[in-house]
């Protein structure tokens, strides 16, 4: 088990290195003059900004030196300047993180129990219409481009019914909870601020949900699944055999075991929740790695979309270390390599 | 594998327990009616698509910049909504009898926002950053060879050639006055060499050091500005406890959110949803003339351009614009055409000739220019919705409109800041941008479009200076009155005939906000005047 | 198991019974086995499929006006005339998604068939070649993927410049490891079967025994799960051109059409009608893809 992570850990650099690599000639290939894609060409009549970037990234220097000190940077944690917001792209990323993280938590949550709860109805009554509607839910899910969505559910519930709150990740003129962990709604009850969280949680729900689809229908199918394979098991039969209740059965055993491999769903989610970030923050101004991301690209930022890229790889990567790992506790069945 | 069905009381505790989640969710939803604590309705929010470029005020030069600018500092005088001269941070000015020298006396009691006075060498550092960053504003400064201050208050500015224009030009908000003290602690210079040594750009995006209303609480890219009340200011007190501009990038976004109560102010409200506004009692609207336009521009010089260099060329896509068709499409019929880069209204722009749409003759035109099957050209601009036109439906409707007359256009939408960037650079060959007024003077239309030294445009578009039109402008700084009404008309023929800057419409403006908002106002200087906006009793 | 990839731990897809043969089993006969495509979710999907097909096929003919043109005033709700209203332009929103489907299906089709042929050329060699090749192949398989793919997408969308041209080379760069993969692990499991080995044991050559004998095996599975990736390009592609990175304006594609939409906020035909386009064209693929690959029994390890 320990070898087995430790050997998925070594790897990991080597991935994060790949993702820089391809990021530094991406952008070292988009323009003849790589001072441009570093400082913005608007930046390019400053003679002090361009020696000092020429000086930072080495541009006076042969390609592999560039790309040697690009590295060496890199691992001072030196992300390069966002020639769009004028700051550290560290420092961006570390501000606009936590918005993203909040709303993808939320989303996770979301999926996971309401993915739960509709798996475990479906497998009660296995064919029946509830099952056959899961079925469906779950491909529909995954069917729906989120962005569209998202505009539906604005113009039904915030523009026509009013009942949703506006976009955006408090209500207008709302002070935001003092920061701790960037989680407004975590900060809120910190705060002891109840009517704060809940306006903060208001916001969060309907941007969650939508982002939630793609992985709802995933989770409730996988549930559905191990429900089926777990109910033909002989603890049950034991277990019934003792005179225990299906019912109880069900509810003690079952269930339990049926959910825990819905743990390494988390982890190939990252790339999902990453996805319906970027699309659900435009749509709903929330100021997160999502818009980040897009803003950059539209702009040809290339110190921030390498930022975003090396946020997101990493993020990606360690989810799924997380679930192999989780999966090979949980099931001793699957024989680690 | 059995199928196993849930007994009767199992399914009314599955029951049972979505039950109380319901109600949890309910009971979350319900504790909302109080409401959290909120900042109180002595702040203002405006919802715009914000176009900064920069917020440092000698760097600057955008429509939202005239709002940050005029709130957070100060000229010497405000131009009035009647294009009259009043006194701001100047008590008295008076200019000699060629219009070379102008002599100003500063108010002894203005200071700015830590408390210390404004002085006369604050105004004269101030503007020499202005001249010697070189950057987008700094023509404001154009041909001025001095900026003295033989004392704290008096400010002594020379110019080579008569300008007598420049009292208005001091109005514009980008000529402010900046705390010189702090700012240079912070990177900043007025050295003749401040275009490669003043660092100070980032700083003020943290930060201001005005003397006015208001001072910089923090920025947002993309997200919001926040200004907060000066407590050391030296006039009227403020209206506001705070401003904040909020980022709102769609008109339909400001709709909504002007209706929802998020906003009190839209500034870019489109046209096709105005009955929707005026049927909401909680809002108050008025359809207002402006002294904005959006235009189109052509840069012959760039590569690309190539067939631009040909004047008749340009002449037929003046031509081939289906004014009303796009006027129809982006304003719902609401805007002016306009002749050249004056807006209607503005001294000279009275006679000028107004282009009309003629396929016929644009196809003839390119004929005769040598491409008798017409020809194709990239249009590149920025994602923009300003004054309620879309960018993007404003150039489709032109597309369409000139393909009839044989121009085929390839679109192609950018993002701000890299047109931003390319425009000075690289350029493009065709591009759309609008323009909104800094002063109440015609002479900015000249300084900034015309074919004359340091005329930005006539950089862009890499085109030769026009001798004859920097002569005029010359002749018109020494004259006034009539004499100079004439020479703008005569140089608004010259630019019209260069056909460079092809404006597609003077639209109206739309004011916009909730009912208990009084005062909302369209200013020449300031785009939007806070110091006359006021929440009603 | 793989790091990535195989990190789905789906367990046998819903509603198929374990002992099912295989359906390119070569004893089924052929009406048998069309017999097992006759599953109501496969018709469904495959008709609307063809449906869009004949929409790609007849755009001009079905239009009723032009996609380009101002054809009538701004801003209409649909009506008999307008079936799906008018945009900012006077544009009829009903002809402007028909011809949307002439971007948006071709689009992602190339961009799929790319990103197949590209993967399965990487996987063929490395399964089959194994050793260092196999490592450095697989490990820049794993690299890709490591990029979330809609970052990866964007960026290299960025950097190509905005068009539809770009937004599908920018697919395909991110697509190919997943196919990469499972040709590789296909060739694996094959390599070591009977006729293979006995192939080799008279004496065929490399290529003759990867063209005979695996790529036949490693076609079912690769197109189901391109049929299955199909929806879920459309989408990207889409979304790229939402986010302004893809389709440039006139251009009638799905995505940019909603972005139209969203700027015209309380039109909400504008965007309905390519939403609802775009979601019965995915849908059709996703039922069509879900039901080939309970059929065949393939294991999907998409993204």
């Amino acid at each position: 088990m320990l070898r087995f992570t430790l050997r998925r850990l070594a790897l990991m650099p080597l991935l994060l290195w790949g993702i820089v690599t391809i990021a530094f000639f991406l952008s070292r290939s988009v323009s003849d003059n790589p001072l441009a894609t570093i400082v913005g060409e608007r930046n390019l009549g400053n003679p002090e900004v361009v020696a000092a970037a020429t000086a930072r990234w080495g541009l006076d220097k042969s390609l592999p030196e560039q790309y040697w000190l690009y590295l060496t940077n890199l691992l001072h944690g030196d992300l390069g300047t966002s020639f769009r917001t004028k700051s550290a792209v560290l420092s961006d990323l570390g501000t606009r993180l936590p918005a993203t993280a909040e709303l993808a938590l939320f989303a996770l949550v979301i999926a996971l129990v309401i993915g739960t709860l509709l798996g475990v109805v479906a497998a009660r009554r296995k064919g029946g219409v509830v099952d056959g509607a899961v079925r469906v839910a779950a491909l529909v899910g995954s069917s729906l481009p989120v962005f569209w969505v998202g505009l539906v559910f604005l113009f039904v519930f915030y523009a026509t019914l009013g009942i949703a709150p506006s976009p955006g990740r408090l209500s207008a003129r709302v002070i935001p909870p003092p920061d701790v962990t960037g989680l407004y709604t975590v900060d809120a009850l910190l705060a002891g601020d109840w009517p704060l969280f809940v306006d903060a949680f208001e916001h969060l729900l309907m941007p969650a949900f939508i982002m939630s689809l793609a992985l709802l229908g995933t989770v409730a199918r996988l549930v559905r699944s191990q429900m089926l394979e777990e109910q033909g098991a002989d603890y049950v039969r034991t277990a019934r055999a003792k005179g225990m209740s299906r019912g109880q059965v069900l509810d003690r055993h079952v269930l339990k075991n049926a959910i825990t491999p819905v743990v390494t769903l988390v982890g190939v989610s990252v790339g999902l929740l990453i996805m319906g970030a970027v699309l659900i923050e435009t749509i709903f101004s929330w100021n997160g790695i999502g818009t980040y991301a897009v803003e950059s690209s539209r702009a040809l930022d290339f110190p921030a979309i390498t930022g975003v890229c090396l946020v997101g790889g990493v993020l990606f990567l360690v989810g799924n270390l997380l679930t192999d790992v989780a999966y090979a506790t949980i099931d001793p069945r699957v024989r680690l390599s | 594998m059995s199928s196993v069905r849930p007994s009767a009381p199992q399914r009314r505790r599955t029951a049972a327990r979505a039950g109380v989640v319901v109600l949890a969710a309910t009971a979350l939803a319900a504790c909302s009616s109080t409401g959290p604590a909120t900042t109180d309705r002595t702040g203002i929010i405006i919802g715009r698509a914000m176009d900064v470029n920069s917020l440092d005020i000698s760097r600057s030069l955008c429509d939202t910049c005239q709002i940050y600018n005029s709130a957070v500092y100060e000229t010497l005088v405000r131009a009035t909504p009647d294009g009259e001269l009043d006194p701001l941070l100047a008590e008295s000015w008076e200019a000699n009898e060629d219009s070379t020298q102008f002599t100003f006396t500063l108010d002894p009691d203005a200071v700015f926002a830590d408390g210390s006075p404004v002085e006369a060498k604050d105004v004269a550092w101030s503007w020499l950053r202005l001249q010697n960053l070189q950057g987008l504003p700094s023509y404001f400064m154009q041909g001025i060879t001095g900026v003295e201050a033989p004392d704290e208050r008096t400010v002594v500015v020379t110019s080579a050639a008569p300008n007598s224009a420049f009292l208005n030009i001091t109005s514009a908000s980008y000529m402010g006055i900046v705390n010189s003290d702090v700012a240079a602690e912070n990177g900043a210079t007025a050295d003749a060499d401040a275009a490669t040594s003043d660092s100070a750009e980032q700083w003020f995006l943290a930060n201001s050091a005005g003397s006015g209303q208001y001072v910089l609480d923090s920025y947002a890219e993309g997200s919001e500005i926040v200004l907060s009340a000066n407590d050391q200011y030296w006039g009227e007190e403020p209206n506001f406890s705070s401003v904040t501009i909020k980022e709102v990038t769609d008109a339909s976004a400001q709709l909504q959110q002007l209706q929802q109560g998020d906003i009190d102010l839209a500034m870019q409200i489109s046209f096709d949803a105005l009955d929707q506004i005026e049927s909401d009692e909680s809002l108050t609207t008025d359809v207002v003339p402006s002294y904005n336009f959006l235009y189109l521009a052509l840069s012959p010089g760039v590569a690309g351009g190539e067939a631009l260099q040909d004047v008749r060329v340009r002449n037929a896509i003046r031509m081939g614009i289906d004014y009303d068709t796009v006027i129809d499409a982006t304003l719902a019929g609401n805007g002016e055409r306009q002749s050249t880069g004056i807006p209607n209204g503005f001294e000279g722009a009275e006679d000028l000739p107004i282009p009309d749409f003629d396929p016929e003759g644009a196809k003839a035109l390119l004929a005769e220019a040598g491409y008798p099957d017409g020809l194709t050209l990239d249009a590149t601009y920025p994602t923009f919705s300003a004054y309620g036109v879309n960018s993007n439906t404003e150039m489709q409707s032109i597309q369409q409109s000139l393909a009839e007359a044989g121009v085929t256009l390839n679109l192609s939408p950018v993002d701000f800041s890299t047109w931003g960037d390319a425009i000075g650079t690289t350029g493009y060959p065709v591009t759309a941008i609008y323009f909104a007024p800094d002063h109440p003077d015609t002479i900015q239309y000249f300084q900034y479009f015309s074919l004359i030294d340091g005329s930005v445009w006539a950089g862009r578009a890499r085109m030769p200076v026009n001798p004859e039109e920097n002569t005029l402008v010359a002749q018109a700084l020494a004259q006034s009155g009539d004499e100079r009404t004439a020479t703008y008309a005569q140089l608004g023929q010259l630019m019209y005939d260069d056909a460079i800057i092809l404006p597609v419409v003077n639209p109206k403006y739309i004011l916009a906000s909730s009912a208990d908002l009084e005062g909302n106002n369209y200013d020449i200087t300031r785009n939007l005047d806070l110091t006359r906006l006021t929440f009603a009793d | 198991m793989t790091l990535i990839a195989g990190a789905l731990p789906e367990a046998s897809p819903l509603g198929t019974a374990p002992s099912q043969v295989p359906l390119d089993d070569e004893r089924l006969p052929l009406r048998a086995r069309l017999r097992r495509l006759a599953r109501p979710q496969i018709v469904l999907g495959a008709s609307v499929v063809l449906v869009w097909l004949l929409v790609i096929a007849f755009a001009g003919l079905l239009a009723p006006h032009d996609p380009f043109a101002a054809s009538g005033g701004r801003l209409l709700p649909p009506s008999a005339d307008h079936l799906f209203g008018t945009d900012s332009l006077g544009r009829d929103v009903f002809s402007r998604v028909l011809h949307g489907a002439r971007l948006s299906l071709p689009v992602a089709a190339v961009a799929i068939v790319l990103a197949v042929l590209v993967g399965s050329l990487v996987g063929a060699v490395a399964g089959f070649f194994g050793g260092w090749v196999d490592a450095v192949l697989m490990r820049l398989a794993d690299i890709t993927m490591a990029f979330p793919s809609i970052l990866l997408a964007m960026a290299v969308a960025a950097a190509l410049g905005p068009g539809l041209t770009n937004a599908f080379l920018a697919i395909t760069a991110v697509w190919w490891p997943i196919y990469a993969r499972l040709v590789r692990g296909q060739i694996l499991s094959i390599k070591e079967r009977e006729h293979v080995l006995a192939a080799r044991a008279i004496g065929m050559r490399r290529t003759a025994i990867l063209r005979k004998h695996v790529l036949p095996h490693a076609l079912t599975p690769v197109s189901v799960n391109a049929t299955m990736d199909l929806g879920q390009i459309v989408i990207l592609v889409a979304s790229l051109s939402f986010l302004g990175l893809g389709a440039l304006p006139p251009s009638p594609e799905w995505g940019a059409m909603i972005t139209d939409g969203a700027a015209n906020f309380y039109q909400w035909w504008i965007a309905a009608g390519p939403g609802i386009a775009m979601v019965s064209v995915v849908l059709a693929v996703n039922f069509l893809g879900d039901g080939l690959r309970d059929v065949f029994d393939v294991k999907n390890r998409g993204r």
